[in-house]
């Protein structure tokens, strides 16, 4: 914005216009007054003179003896030389005139208007040019009962006489607009000074600078209370901007660090913000790149969400206390489940968020397999068990030995059927109230003793044999009893799988300020790389119709995996280079 | 005029993003013909293929002449010279980018041993897939400012370029065995190149990741990395 003239110009150029026209109407004043009373002066004058000329006409009697031309000695005594001085007598006609010698020639003057109105009034006057002498004559008349003087005198108060007469009037008027003048400059620029600096305050806190700091020569008159009233509103604003900035940033930041996709959407469908995870997820649906939050809308899994929001375009929204409307859906794609949700906001701008829920989905699924695993690994020592019986029932006949052997049978099935019961509950413990195991120093030597005692018939049966490497020392963080089952599985497992005349080593092979890390491996034939990724989970089984023969339940390895975590501990399985199967894993130190 | 500086701004960041959505067009066209196992692109595919390539020169010069006028007509601050200096030499990756992926599918089309090529693709495959992916959250860094996505492309470009060694190493075996082979070698070549036209990508995956870092932090790690 550009300033055409300064504050301060325009009161100069305004003050000076106003007096300049005060200073015109003073002198049109004083000069009509100055006329005024000249004008009077010379009509005294003149009053005097004829005045003076009618006694003298009395006194010498002329107007009996007609001796006229005596006046001229009259003439000749008046302080003003070029007075004309003329008697009339009541007729008008012209008896003398001290200008004109021969009288008879000069014309009736009656009708003369300063005749006209001292024969009305007494005395009379009037202002005209000259026929005789052309020049402006002041033309004064007096009645003296039976004749008239009339004096005239040059009619002269014009300005030049009066400007001559009244400089030092003039000089004092030019004195006073001078003083005034420098006055003003002062007091005005004193103002705009301050107007100046104000402006520049403004326009500094227009851009956005700082103005806290800016010198503040204000003085404490209005233009003071002006700046500090700009200044604090000033920082209201700021203060009040600065504080959403701030929010607006950490509300930013904190959708960036969200784990769900969330973008809103102004009602044309134009991006106002959208976080990566939101980008990376419709990457991830439409398996094309983009880095434009808009492109959602034209991916056809997306569909539902478009029509959504168009149908909310056109329809009234619902008043403002009822719920939002909202969309919510989940899209499969790759193996990955998504969850949308499309919420509409009363001005009409919509959100969208995706979350990845693949984790809890798949967790779903893998219950659900759990629990038809669970009823499958059931329903085969029981189905066994029902079939032993049945024979038994159905054929009283039967022979002594075979019906020993029957009976031998569904007992070992009611066995396999306990361990399992048995491993199931413990590894729900394990997982669902894994706080219920009191944990405490282990002497974890016993305990491996203990195991391998109870397992020696079955490690003699199989000729294998089993070196542990453990020192009494060693004292772990930890549960007996789960211990006992990470131990007792492991060996269960090598003597299930490992086949004959394996050998089991277990050996600590390192420890550091919170672990001791143990190596558990056999020598026997391993398992297929393709495996190892999933020998914890439960009821997988390299090869599911042999295995179950050899007695496993299935989730022996879950256990051991499980108990160690519980532990704190981490558990890994390697193929060994040189052959058979090898686990290390770690758990807690006292 | 400082509205019209923001203007000029939020234009160039629009300007920006349309850009990067034209090369991740180009790279995702790349990515699945790779995938594919296929050595030359679909001819309509080839065709936009081609005018896209095209626009993002435009395009480029165009956002490249923006940056300048902007920086010379309205006076930017600091943190904005930032923006728009990052986003001048975003978009001078970005360009190279979209003349690398033409680059690739050119080199495609000349190799002439299918066999050699479908034994290493999986490899290329997955060495373009880690690219593209870096390339995408790069180009997303700039424009949400999203410093996590910055880190992770800079340090994805390590495992890129060690990809693109144990390449080099496999070729070097197959080369030994077929000396005689020219037609192989040729072939072998051209792969090669084409691996590290793809490494390309990734390097400048980084730069961009650089200069979005700069943008925002106003610390140069060209160079030094860690």
């Amino acid at each position: 914005m550009a300033v055409r003239r300064t504050f301060r110009k325009r009161i100069l150029i305004n003050y000076l216009a106003v007096f300049s026209i005060f200073s015109l109407v003073v002198l049109a004043y004083q000069y009509d007054r100055e006329k005024h009373y000249r004008t009077a002066q010379l009509e005294n004058t003149l009053d005097n003179i004829s005045e003076f000329s009618h006694r003298y006409i009395e006194h010498k009697k002329i107007f009996e003896t007609g001796d006229f031309r005596s006046l001229d000695t009259l003439k000749s005594l008046l302080p003003i030389s070029n007075t004309r001085l003329t008697v009339l007598d009541l007729t008008g006609k012209v008896v003398y005139d001290s200008f004109v010698a021969n009288v008879e020639h000069l014309e009736n003057h009656l009708s003369r208007p300063e005749v006209q109105k001292a024969l009305q009034f007494g005395k009379g006057s009037s202002i005209r040019l000259s026929a005789t002498t052309n020049q402006k004559f002041y033309y004064y008349a007096k009645n003296c009962h039976n004749y008239y003087v009339r004096t005239a005198a040059v009619y002269n108060v014009d300005i030049i006489n009066f400007l001559k007469t009244e400089h030092i009037f003039l000089v004092f008027i030019f004195f006073l607009f001078v003083l005034m003048g420098i006055l003003f400059h002062f007091t005005t620029r004193r103002l705009g000074d301050f107007i100046v600096k104000l402006k520049d305050f403004a326009l500094k806190a227009g851009q956005n600078e700082d103005i806290s700091k800016m010198d503040s020569n204000f003085q404490d008159n209005e233009l003071g209370v002006i700046r500090r009233q700009i200044v604090q509103i000033y920082d209201n604003l700021k203060t009040a901007k600065d504080e959403l900035t701030t929010e607006k940033e950490k509300l930013y930041g904190h959708l960036q660090v969200l784990n769900e996709g969330i973008s809103i959407f102004s009602p044309e469908k134009h991006k106002i913000l959208a976080n990566s995870h939101f980008i990376q997820f419709i990457n991830m649906i439409s398996e094309k790149s983009t880095i434009s939050a808009e492109h959602i809308f034209t991916i056809p899994e997306f569909r539902k969400v478009l029509e959504f929001v168009d149908q909310y375009r056109e329809n009234e929204l619902p008043a403002l206390n009822k719920e939002l409307p909202q969309l919510e859906y989940t899209i499969e794609k790759s193996e990955k489940f998504f969850h949308v949700r499309c919420i509409i906001f009363v001005d009409r701008s919509f959100e969208v968020l995706i979350s990845d829920v693949t984790k809890p989905e798949k967790q779903k699924l893998l219950k659900q397999q759990l629990t038809s695993n669970i009823a499958h690994e059931l329903k085969t020592p029981l189905s066994s068990i029902k079939g032993y019986l049945e024979t038994i029932l159905n054929n009283p006949n039967i022979p002594e030995e075979k019906r020993k052997y029957f009976i031998e049978k569904a007992f070992a099935q009611a066995e396999r059927l306990t361990d399992l019961l048995n491993d199931i509950s413990l590894l729900n413990n394990i997982e669902d109230a894994g706080g219920l195991f009191e944990f405490k120093a282990v002497m974890l030597k016993p305990v491996i003793h203990d195991v391998v005692e109870n397992l020696k018939h079955r490690l003699n049966e199989k000729n294998m044999d089993c070196v542990v490497d453990v020192s009494k020392e060693i004292v772990v963080n930890g549960n007996e009893s789960l211990l006992f089952s990470i131990f007792q599985n492991l060996i269960e497992n090598s003597i299930n799988y490992a086949g004959n005349n394996a050998s089991i080593t277990i050996r600590k092979y390192l420890e550091d300020d919170k672990f001791y890390y143990f190596q558990y491996c056999d020598t026997g034939i391993g398992i297929l790389d393709e495996h190892l990724t999933r020998i914890f989970e439960r009821f997988y089984r390299v090869d599911y119709g042999r295995s179950r023969e050899t007695g496993g339940t299935g989730l022996g390895l879950s256990i051991v995996k499980n108990a160690i975590l519980l532990h704190k501990g981490e558990i890994s399985v390697r193929n060994r280079p040189e052959g058979g199967l090898e686990f290390l894993f770690s758990l807690s130190k006292k | 005029m400082s509205q019209k500086k923001d203007e000029a701004i939020v234009n160039i960041i629009a300007d920006y993003e349309k850009l990067a959505n034209l090369v991740l067009r180009q790279l995702d066209t790349v990515e699945k013909l790779i995938a594919s196992g296929k050595l030359r692109l679909d001819d309509s595919v080839q065709e936009d293929f081609v005018k896209n390539e095209e626009k993002i020169n435009k395009l480029e010069v165009k956002l490249s002449e923006e940056v300048i006028n902007s920086i010379a007509l309205y006076q930017p601050v600091a943190s904005q010279i930032r923006k728009l200096m990052s986003c001048y030499r975003i978009t001078i990756s970005l360009e190279r980018i979209g003349d690398l992926a033409l680059n690739i599918v050119k080199l495609m089309r000349r190799i002439e041993n299918e066999e050699v090529y479908t034994s290493l693709s999986g490899f290329i495959s997955k060495m373009m897939n880690l690219s593209v992916d870096m390339s995408r959250r790069s180009m997303l860094s700039f424009l949400n400012q999203d410093m996590e996505l910055a880190k992770w492309t800079i340090k994805s470009e390590v495992i890129v370029d060690e990809f693109n060694h144990k390449m080099l190493k496999k070729v070097a075996e197959r080369v030994n065995l077929l000396a005689e082979d020219k037609n192989i070698l040729i072939s072998f070549i051209n792969i090669k190149e084409m691996a590290a036209s793809i490494e390309r990508i990734a390097d400048h995956a980084a730069n961009i990741a650089e200069a979005s870092f700069y943008s925002f932090e106003g610390k140069d790690i060209r160079h030094k990395r860690n």
